[in-house]
């Protein structure tokens, strides 16, 4: 290549491509200063008001007391301390953890079974699939308890009238010992399928090579599937338990809507979220509400971390 | 005896025609290079003797056991693909290892048989990197050594040199023939590189369209090519090729008004004959206005050992390659000769149309004082 | 697809293929169970559940007198409730996907301080559970006397990190660079930039959001639960959770129950229809680009 002319070379490039910040040169003012801040704004302004603002707020709320006599008073970290000695807290929790070692396990189980198996070759019409199983997760959480509630119910439910046309007791679905079931199966129903569509997206993104490579190694589809594909997809299934892991704990809807088939199952504090609701709203005790989700917040987050610590403990020591 | 046979193979995706009527035998330790423009099939029959794929007619046979309806993990074949598909999550031992542990081969067993072939490909030190620690070179051996370990009867290679950069390439194709004479195995290369091609193979596969246009022994196949579409791809610079009719004398060619060139001794053609002849540039001679063919020189560039001379007869371009510099400059008339023997003559139909013999080599020890 | 598990011997094949089918088709009976007994129960007056097996039809179909039924009761709130969810939701919805896209705008093409914190902490975010600041929301809207209002719901409703986060990867990857230059440098302003050429790029991934958001906030129940009390300011999930209570709490309330399914069925349409109408929006990719 023979170099520019020395003319061509000096002058001044007209039009060149601005940096995002601008040379100043186009309009006389940089043009990419400001605008990222203001593209923001509307984000940052409402997640300030509505996530922040009310944790602040809570937490505010949650180091005072409301007295009879005297009006409200600071009481540090007492209401704290009422949260964390309450058994309530700890039966909820405890319900909690039980369920979550059923439940998330079971669930993300069966959806990595499905989606390995819409990811191979053996399915046929995987699209139709997808869209099905992705349905329930479309069906509001209210919803799909009361049907499930009919469908436990030992009047309209077809469980129950099977069974009895057979002579068969049917096991009671609302009862203390089938609750956690029971509510697990509403959940799995209804989640099974978001976590598969999330792990065959991740599948999807496996290279086809890799395949082809193994099947010359001598790794028929289910080798492949637990050597390679399940590994390659491990930070998808992370956040999938993540997720669950999360959403267990917040369990709401569905135990609340069951508690109006199964009163005797399901008090007050089934879970923690349903005693932080009564402790507000049954109680009026706002101060105490306001401490416990800051609680239940915590425990989230530590198990949710304690969960990361030990997948990446894992994965170090490979 | 791991002789790879293939008859009458032919592969239609649909209506799609992507292999015809390919016959080839490949013998026992044999480096064949199947070589071709894009598109010409040579992959898609590499997947079909790997069993990837399964042909549409047809059959192969490996070690004479037809294995057309075998699955490709039993035919006991490795392969080496472009993208070297290196499991990214495993280390280079594992990736190398996978075979045997899918085999459930004892671990002393897979530890030894890995790490030989990490010494022989020198990658005893990135053993436990992974794929993404490791520079192109080190993957290619990887994906090498994986084929290794399984100690396969016949090695299959997929363009593999594709990915690397032009001085890795030269040093990797001499490891890897080197290689070859080491383990003595069957192997079968795909390439679109006809240098990689004919320096590599014993013998030389070239395919266009889906056809075997032409097998032999690199030389055989630069000497005596059989048709115009393998004279033009096999050579570098490629071959220069004039329209030209034949003499009315019925010896020689005449090039459209720019002169004549004689065929080889003894030869003659139907006179009238519309054909192409065909020189390769580093057998043209330049020389004065004169005999020959007259030509007006263009661009000369000189390259160091060799200076490429680029020409137009009679308004069609030709390059030439002499040796040493030439005092030659843009705008000169020149006359271009050669010698009979190394003139090619191609009919309408593409077909070579005089006999060829492949060139004895020059004897520069031997007898002659 | 390789040769290898297309064929094989073919036997072997076609077992694992047999068998595969088998479980899928399983678990699909198992996905459209509740589903079909729910549409079912909905032709079924209140005599019909109780004596009729659950799964299947009894008799004579008496879907239309149920939605009669359904829509008389109480004055007709249950259509209010209908429409509380739709204005909820759509506001919600294109609310959140407008903030989040343009969110997602800044963080994906423009280089700014702060930028790497912002969005560590829109991904911290994302792990906190929603409800935890149900209970925290309601205390501050309280404070301001602001609940029992639509934007108690649709507010904190807009807030939707997941949301800025699939905009960013998306326009990350339906953005070139080069064009927003090129759009600058013929004069164009920031903000008729991201109107004409951000917007139309990125559509696909706004419609997503969009669905996202106002499913979602269509499903919710625990915040309009809490911040709502008039009965003509519920959404469809809280109406019909307090009719179920009612009918389950026996004593008259018993008539109520074909109405609470019929009423379920109703809800669950809009849903379920814009999430399959709109299937060529959703971006499997969104998914995958989010796991890494």
């Amino acid at each position: 290549m023979t170099a520019l002319p020395p003319a061509v070379a000096r002058a001044p490039l007209a039009g060149a491509a601005p940096s995002r910040r601008g040379r100043g040169g186009l309009r006389g003012r940089a043009p990419g200063a400001v605008a990222p801040y203001l593209f923001l704004a509307p984000f940052l302004l409402l997640f300030l008001a509505f996530q922040v603002a009310p944790m602040i707020y809570a937490l505010w709320l949650s180091l005072f007391r409301e007295r009879l006599v005297g009006g409200t008073v600071f009481v540090g970290l007492d209401n704290y301390a009422d949260v964390l000695t309450d058994p309530s807290l700890w039966r909820g929790v405890g319900n909690m953890a039980l369920f979550g070692l059923i439940q998330v396990p079971v669930m993300l189980g069966i959806a990595l079974v499905l989606a390995l198996l819409l990811d191979s070759a053996l399915v046929r019409g995987r699209a139709f699939f997808r869209t099905a199983f992705y349905l329930p997760y479309a069906v509001p959480s209210v919803v799909a308890a009361l049907v499930w509630g009919y469908l436990y119910g030992p009047v309209f439910g077809p469980f129950a009238q099977g069974a009895e046309a057979l002579g068969l007791g049917a096991p009671n679905f609302l009862s203390a010992q089938w609750m956690i079931p029971s509510l697990a199966n509403i959940v799995t129903w209804q989640f099974t399928g978001y976590n598969m569509v999330i792990l065959f997206a991740a599948l999807q993104a496996v290279p086809r090579d890799l395949e082809e490579a193994a099947s010359l190694d001598g790794a028929g589809p289910a080798a492949f599937a637990w050597h390679v594909k399940v590994p390659l997809i491990r930070p998808a299934i992370i956040l999938c338990v993540i997720f669950s892991i999360i959403g267990t704990f917040q369990l709401f809807n569905e135990p609340r809507i069951m508690a109006s088939i199964a009163p005797n199952v399901i008090g007050d504090d089934y879970t923690p979220t349903l005693y932080a609701f009564s402790l507000a709203f049954t109680s009026l005790r706002f101060d105490l509400a306001a401490a416990l989700s800051f609680v239940i917040g915590l425990i989230v987050a530590v198990v949710s971390y304690a969960f990361l610590a030990l997948a990446a403990r894992a994965e170090a020591r490979r | 005896m791991t002789t790879v046979t293939l008859e009458g193979v032919g592969k239609r995706f649909g209506g799609l025609r992507v292999i015809e009527g390919v016959d080839l035998e490949v013998g026992s330790g044999e480096f064949v290079a199947l070589v071709g423009p894009s598109g010409c099939g040579k992959s898609t029959l590499l997947r079909l003797i790997s069993g990837l794929d399964v042909p549409t007619e047809g059959t192969i046979r490996i070690g004479g056991e037809d294995v057309t309806d075998v699955a490709p993990k039993d035919r006991d074949i490795a392969m080496v693909f472009q993208s070297y598909a290196l499991y990214p999550h495993m280390t280079a031992a594992e990736n190398m290892g996978f075979s045997l542990r899918l085999r459930r081969a004892p671990p002393p067993e897979i530890g030894a048989r890995v790490g030989d072939a990490a010494t022989i490909l020198n990658l005893s030190d990135y053993l436990e990197r992974r794929p993404k620690e490791l520079s192109g070179g080190q993957r290619q051996r990887v994906a090498m050594g994986r084929a290794i370990v399984r100690d396969p009867k016949v090695f299959l290679f997929d363009e593999p040199l594709s990915n690397l950069d032009a001085k890795l390439r030269v040093q990797m194709r001499a490891e890897i023939k080197a290689l070859h004479a080491r383990l003595g195995a069957t192997t079968i290369y795909v390439t679109h590189d006809q240098i990689e091609a004919m320096t590599m193979g014993d013998r030389i596969v070239v395919m266009q369209g889906g056809r075997v246009e032409q097998a032999g022994a690199p030389l055989d196949l630069y000497d005596a090519p059989r048709n115009r579409f393998v004279a033009g791809f096999i050579g570098s610079p490629a071959m220069n090729f004039l329209s030209a009719t034949v003499a009315a004398s019925g010896g020689a060619l005449d090039v459209g008004g720019a002169g004549s060139i004689p065929l080889p001794g003894g030869a003659s053609l139907a006179p009238g004959a519309r054909v192409t002849a065909g020189l390769r540039p580093e057998h043209l001679l330049v020389g004065p206005p004169g005999a020959g063919l007259s030509a007006r020189v263009e661009v000369v560039e000189p390259t160091g050992a060799e200076t490429h001379v680029a020409l137009r007869v009679g308004g069609a371009p030709v390059l030439a390659v002499v040796r040493d510099r030439v005092a030659l400059a843009p705008g000169a008339a020149v006359s271009l000769t050669a010698e009979p023997r190394h003139l090619h003559v191609f009919g309408e139909d593409g077909a070579a149309l005089l006999p060829r013999r492949p060139e004895a080599p020059r004897d520069v020890l031997g007898a002659f004082a | 697809m390789t040769a290898g598990a297309r064929r094989g011997a073919g036997a072997s094949f076609r077992r694992s293929r047999t068998l595969a089918m088998a479980a899928v088709l399983l678990f699909l009976l198992y996905t459209l169970l509740p589903l079909w007994y729910l549409l079912v129960s909905a032709t079924k007056t209140n005599q019909q559940l109780f004596s009729s097996f659950g799964l299947w039809f009894g008799g004579d179909l008496n879907l239309w007198e149920n939605l009669a039924a359904l829509f008389a009761r109480d004055d007709g709130i249950f259509l209010r409730w209908m429409l509380n969810s739709a204005l909820y939701s759509v506001l919600a919805g294109v609310g959140a996907a407008a903030v989040a896209t343009m969110a997602g705008y800044a963080l994906s093409k423009f280089r700014f301080r702060g930028r790497d914190a912002t969005f560590a902490v829109i991904i911290g975010s994302v792990m906190v559970p929603n409800t935890v600041l149900v209970i925290p929301l309601f205390l501050l809207f309280a404070g301001v006397g602001l609940t029992d209002t639509w934007a108690a719901v649709v507010l904190p409703s807009t807030v939707f990190p997941l949301g800025v986060y699939l905009m960013k990867v998306y326009i990350d990857g339906a953005v070139p660079d080069e064009l927003l230059d090129a759009a600058r440098m013929d004069g164009a302003s920031e903000a008729s930039i991201f109107l004409t050429v951000v917007l139309r790029l990125a559509s696909p991934g706004i419609v997503t959001v969009l669905l996202l958001g106002a499913t979602s906030t269509w499903n919710n129940y625990f915040l309009p639960l809490v911040m709502l009390t008039r009965g003509e300011a519920l959404p469809v999930t809280v109406g019909l959770a307090q009719w179920f209570d009612l009918a389950s709490a026996g004593s008259g309330g018993q008539a109520l129950f074909s109405i609470v399914i019929t009423g379920a069925l109703v809800g669950v349409l809009p849903v379920v229809a814009l999430f399959l109408a709109l299937q060529r929006f959703w971006q499997g990719g969104l998914a995958s680009g989010a796991v890494k």
